[in-house]
């Protein structure tokens, strides 16, 4: 009886248990049997590669993994472990070791707990990965493992899976040209995951084309729910949802990956011979307003971003502004002569040098008598050029410059543009109409600059500069072409064609530049000689200067707009002695590369003397 | 009649016998087709799995030799090389450089070429002899 009783009251508890377990507690069960079985598995999307005009690859990706321990079932087997995975993965075998070393963490909540997700090392590629796993499978112990205990055997067989990675695939990023276009390809970083309900890791472009496209680079991830197994392997049966990755697109700039080189080798010798703080250089088509080429000194890896410093990573193209000097007369005599209020021709005394006026000296580097608006340009006179502007008045100078670009940004896709610095007409002095006209108490960038001479070359459009040629889907077809955009007319076609003469002029034996003179391409330019403010009191620093030269060639059809960019020189100042030199090299290289038909007849090579080309 | 009866009786036995039979070749073969389906459907899910780590593997190499071919093919390497095997490369020069530019057939004049200027010439078709 009492049995009897005992099995009742038994079978009563387990039948209460039963329905406890599936019926009241069933929520709660239901979830953790779930939870144990189904995954949610992102996919990560390939980010699109950037290529330059030609198609050479200045950024790629690789997919990578993170690649994590598991120390709780390591027991004591750390060295063992990171004796086997530590060539794959570039880390000493102490420090992996010591990393692997078990550890207690305490949680949010206040309890201790045991550290099971150590991330060894981010970005392993593929390969590296099926390295580490070849290598755990062939771990030596020193016993024979298939005749040990069951229990025993199961502890070498978790060493074994110990290390593992992430299940949401990273990427890693490369830039196989090195510091080439560092500045206009930009660099990754991790995306930040905060306030993310699914675990995103991925890249996020952190600077140039990088950042300013980087949902068109991204792509869209994909996500997969399935079933796992006892061993966590995918049971592909129970897959409910399959949504695949969408790849990103791939950017094709308008840089040229040869002319790139060219502009930063020029720019490499500019600094080894002048130490300047900073340079830049800009190549741009003056008729449709692609960059060509775009370099920065100093530069960084965008391979290592980490390594180098903000000063570094910063792109003085844009984000600068300088005051220019000289090379800014180009705007307020072409619009003197687009108002006709001067002519090419007529002529100005130009004091001999010294013009007082609003109690103030202003002084050329000569003593010039008389100059026709040409020679102001070419001699580069100050005076000259501060009566051409006030012939033309402050109102009109300040159209002028304005439509000419400055002031505003010149809309390229780069971040950190500036606007430069162009104060409104009523905020002017009595001295600004002499001195704005010479590119002082007005800043730009090197950009806004040469987009302005652009201007000039093309006949009068000013362009708004192309970065972007082009977005391709994987399979190469043409997402969105970018087309050159003329953001205004500013000065007459005729007025353009007086400026290229006048410009031409510049370099030649009575120019300032004539150390950029060519042999077989004719050349307009203008140099820029700039005293740079204080930074600590009024006025100019006496020995700091900006140099410059922007030129574009051939004259007579340009196609190519070349501006160099000196700060803080030595060895010389002047824009035609710093910049010029660099500017002829280049521009050759350039032109030759590019195959621009030459300007005058080219004498044949038997009527020419031998000569050696060192490059 | 008793005979009789039997003689009714035995083929419906052995109906019913055939039936059950039947019955249960039928649940039996469900149920083996049940988990042969089954069976297969893993052993795909498994195939699947397999090959979708191949493709994933292949990608990766894929990606491995793109990577190669462009650091390869990036601009500085190609000068490294230039300049490492002393093939003596350098940018053509204009006078190196011969233009060619085509007249349309229907030209009516050839104008005279500028000295270096080298220009193609549309045959004409001879005529022929009467």
């Amino acid at each position: 009886m009492i049995l009897v009783s005992l099995i009742t009251a038994g079978y009563v508890g387990l039948g209460v248990r039963l329905v406890d377990i599936q019926v009241l507690q069933h929520d709660k069960h239901a979830a953790h049997a779930l939870d144990n079985t189904r995954r949610k598995v992102i996919q990560a999307s390939r980010r699109g590669d950037i290529l330059d005009i030609r198609g050479t690859v200045l950024a790629t990706s690789r997919i990578a993994k993170t690649v994590c321990a598991d120390p709780s079932l390591m027991g004591t087997h750390q060295q063992l472990v990171a004796r086997a995975i530590a060539p794959f993965l570039g880390r000493s075998e102490t420090e992996l070791a010591k990393r692997m070393q078990r550890r207690v963490y305490t949680d949010a909540e206040g309890r201790q707990r045991e550290d099971k997700h150590v991330v060894l090392k981010r970005k392993v590629l593929l390969e590296d990965w099926r390295g580490i796993t070849n290598a755990l499978a062939h771990i030596e112990f020193g016993v024979d493992v298939k005749s040990q205990p069951r229990k025993e055997r199961l502890k070498y067989y978790n060493v074994r899976r110990s290390v593992f990675c992430e299940r949401v695939d990273s990427q890693l990023r490369v830039y196989p040209s090195g510091n080439l276009a560092a500045h206009v390809t930009g660099f990754v970083g991790v995306r930040d995951p905060e306030g993310s309900s699914v675990p995103m890791v991925g890249l996020e472009g952190k600077h140039g084309v990088e950042i300013m496209l980087d949902s068109e680079l991204e792509g869209v991830r994909g996500w997969r729910e399935t079933e796992t197994d006892r061993s966590r392997r995918e049971v592909v049966a129970f897959r409910e949802y399959n949504v695949k990755p969408r790849d990103g697109m791939n950017v094709v700039l308008t840089i040229d990956a040869n002319v790139q080189y060219i502009v930063e080798k020029g720019l490499e010798a500019l600094c080894a011979k002048h130490t300047p703080a900073s340079a830049c250089i800009v190549v741009v088509n003056p008729q449709t307003g692609a960059i060509l080429a775009l370099a920065n000194r100093p530069t960084f890896d965008p391979n290592k971003p980490g390594d180098s410093s903000a000063a570094n990573r910063r792109n003085r193209v844009i984000t600068d502004v300088f005051e220019p000097g000289s090379t800014f007369k180009i705007v307020a005599v072409s619009g003197a002569l687009n108002e006709r209020v001067v002519r090419l021709h007529d002529r100005f005394h130009c004091e001999n040098g010294r013009l007082y006026f609003a109690g103030k000296v202003l002084r050329d580097h000569h003593a010039y008598g008389e100059l026709s608006v040409r020679e102001i340009i070419t001699k580069s006179s100050n005076i000259g050029t501060a009566k051409v502007a006030m012939k033309l008045g402050a109102s009109r100078l300040h159209k002028y410059i304005s439509e000419l670009g400055f002031g505003q940004r010149s809309g390229v896709p780069l971040p950190g543009e500036v606007r430069g610095i162009l104060h409104p007409v009523r905020s002017w002095s009595k001295l600004s109409i002499s001195r704005i006209p010479m590119g002082h108490e007005i800043a730009a960038t090197p950009l806004q600059l040469v987009m302005a001479m652009s201007a000039m070359a093309n006949g009068g459009n000013l362009m708004r500069p192309l970065l972007v040629d082009r977005l391709l889907d994987r399979d190469g077809n043409v997402v969105m072409q970018y087309k050159p955009t003329v953001v205004r007319k500013v000065i007459h076609d005729e007025t353009a064609q007086q400026m290229v003469k006048t410009l031409i002029t510049v370099v030649s034996a009575e120019g300032t530049a004539r150390q950029a003179w060519l042999e077989n391409y004719t050349v307009a330019g203008k140099t820029g000689t700039a005293q740079k403010p204080s930074k600590t009191r009024r006025g100019y620093e006496p020995d700091k200067y900006f140099s410059s030269f922007i030129g574009f060639l051939p004259a007579e059809n340009p196609k190519l707009c070349i501006g160099v960019f000196v700060d803080e020189p030595h060895n010389g100042y002047y824009g035609g002695v710093v910049a010029g030199p660099t500017f002829k090299v280049i521009a050759e290289k350039s032109a030759n590369y590019l195959g621009l038909e030459a300007s005058m007849p080219v004498k044949p090579m038997s009527e020419q003397k031998p000569r050696v080309v060192l490059r | 009649m008793s005979r009789n009866r039997k003689k009714y009786d035995s083929p419906l036995i052995v109906g019913s016998w055939i039936r059950a039979v039947l019955l249960c070749l039928l649940l039996g073969g469900t149920a083996m087709g049940y988990v042969w389906q089954k069976s297969q459907i893993h052993q795909i899910g498994t195939e699947v799995r397999k090959k979708e780590m191949r493709l994933e593997l292949l990608k990766g190499d894929n990606e491995g030799w793109q990577q190669v071919r462009a650091e390869m093919r990036s601009t500085q390497n190609l000068y490294d090389r230039v300049r490492k095997l002393g093939l003596g490369l350098a940018m053509p020069q204009p006078e190196q450089l011969l233009r060619l530019s085509d007249l349309p057939l229907d030209a009516k004049e050839l104008k005279q070429s500028k000295p270096g200027e080298y220009r193609t010439v549309a045959n004409k078709p001879r005529r022929k002899r009467p």
